[in-house]
């Protein structure tokens, strides 16, 4: 196996590790502040990882188009992280308090 | 190598689908958004397993809908009483 080979390989292993690190913390967790935090990493690192691997060994003409994925999905996972806490904030304080 | 990578991922969209089903209302729609980019890296797997880069749009298509889906479902639940 090549040194790209290698470095593919271990891109692969990192993309899906981390993408189902992130999914079995999303059952363990129950707080749902917990779970966004789980939900950006899910949408940062492991994309990111896969993408960098289609760029070192896929065909030419796919490596702006996982560019262009990774790119959107790093700008589109902060604001849905954020207006998920903003709507899960807002209705926990309206919540009573419990004695 | 590649195939191998999109089936380990296949275990992750069951794990949001799990979480989605169990959780309350704001931790299903954090579920579905996590399933997005998994979708996504099994597409773009699958894409270059099958050596057609032409697939990789519809991993485009599912990440750029996985946003626009999940900003409804934020904004619905902000309009909930």
């Amino acid at each position: 196996m090549t040194a790209l080979g290698t470095v593919e390989t271990v891109l692969l292993l990192i993309a899906v590790v981390s993408e189902l690190l992130c999914c079995l913390g999303l059952v363990a967790f129950d707080d749902v502040f917990d779970r966004l935090h789980l939900m950006s990493a899910a949408g940062t690192l492991g994309p990111a990882a896969l993408a960098l691997a289609v760029v070192i060994h896929g065909p030419s003409s796919a490596r702006p188009t996982a560019v262009v994925i990774v790119a959107l999905l790093w700008v589109s996972s902060p604001v849905v992280t954020h207006a998920i806490a903003s709507v899960a904030h807002e209705r926990s304080s309206k919540e009573p308090m419990r004695s | 190598m590649w195939f191998a990578a999109a089936g380990a991922l296949v275990p992750g969209v069951v794990l949001c689908v799990i979480s989605c089903a169990r959780s309350e209302r704001e931790g299903a729609v954090a579920a579905l958004q996590t399933a997005g980019p998994v979708v996504t890296c099994i597409l773009m797997a699958l894409a270059v397993g099958f050596d057609r880069s032409d697939y990789l749009s519809v991993g485009l298509v599912v990440s750029a809908l996985s946003f626009a889906g999940c900003m409804a479902f934020v904004r619905s639940l902000e309009l909930q009483p």
